[in-house]
């Protein structure tokens, strides 16, 4: 994990995984693809993409009550980039092409994302973690999700 | 959480100033963030995770000082441009 920025992070029972990865998510959206390691993705797909459109509708609210008009357009062009983006459960090997990959490690292993962001829910070995941020570009960010 | 590795430091720094609000933070507390111009990354406090007003807004406002620099400041009021004479204003 050769230039890599690692993040390790606990819920310690403040909100759930999806909530504390689609409010992570909201600022490192901007900087690239994101891989999302989980061990069940077509179960963690649904309730993040439900936290996702939560917050979008936390940030049109609030892009509702300011009056600053530069900060109206930042959150404009949020919100579109929001809306816009793609999540997908899918094995990464058919579908390389989303924002939002969601993949166990095995299917990461066969298909390394090519991402700046990469969560990584359960736990993983060293080597698996090696293999999979290998094309990851330097200055990417790991979170690691400690149980 | 805890940042425990950074590509150009060996040893881990211990403290980094938050994006959003500007406070000196220690990185046991800090969460990776968005991406400086120079591509380095900006961290943020945990707690601004909590108030969407924070979140959204602050992000917003580091967006727009990293477009426009020291020029601008950005205030609840509207906006300013702080160059001498040329000055414009939006509020």
């Amino acid at each position: 994990m050769h230039g890599l920025y690692v993040e390790e992070r606990s819920l310690n029972g403040h909100g759930s995984l999806p909530w504390d990865l689609a409010h992570h998510m909201y600022a490192r959206q901007f900087s690239g693809k994101i891989a999302v390691v989980a061990e069940q993705p077509k179960l963690l797909l649904p309730t993040l993409r439900k936290q996702w459109l939560k917050l979008m509708r936390q940030v049109q609210r609030e892009r509702a009550s300011t009056l600053n008009l530069l900060r109206i357009n930042e959150l404009t062009d949020a919100i579109a980039k929001m809306q816009n983006l793609r999540f997908s459960a899918r094995d990464p090997k058919d579908d390389f092409d989303t924002d939002v990959a969601i993949a166990t490690i095995n299917q990461f292993l066969v298909f390394a994302p090519m991402c700046r962001t990469m969560y990584v829910t359960y736990p993983v070995t060293k080597e698996q973690l090696h293999l999979v941020t290998a094309w990851m570009a330097r200055g990417g960010v790991v979170v690691k999700y400690r149980r | 959480m805890p940042i425990t590795c950074f590509p150009d430091h060996p040893e881990p720094r211990k403290t980094a100033t938050c994006a959003l609000c500007k406070k000196k933070i220690l990185l046991a507390g800090a969460a990776a963030g968005m991406q400086t111009g120079d591509g380095r990354i900006a961290f943020a406090c945990n707690g601004h995770f909590w108030n969407i007003s924070q979140l959204a807004n602050g992000w917003a406002d580091f967006t727009l000082r990293e477009q426009y620099g020291p020029l601008y400041m950005v205030s609840e009021q509207g906006f300013v441009m702080g160059d001498g004479g040329n000055a414009w204003t939006l509020r």
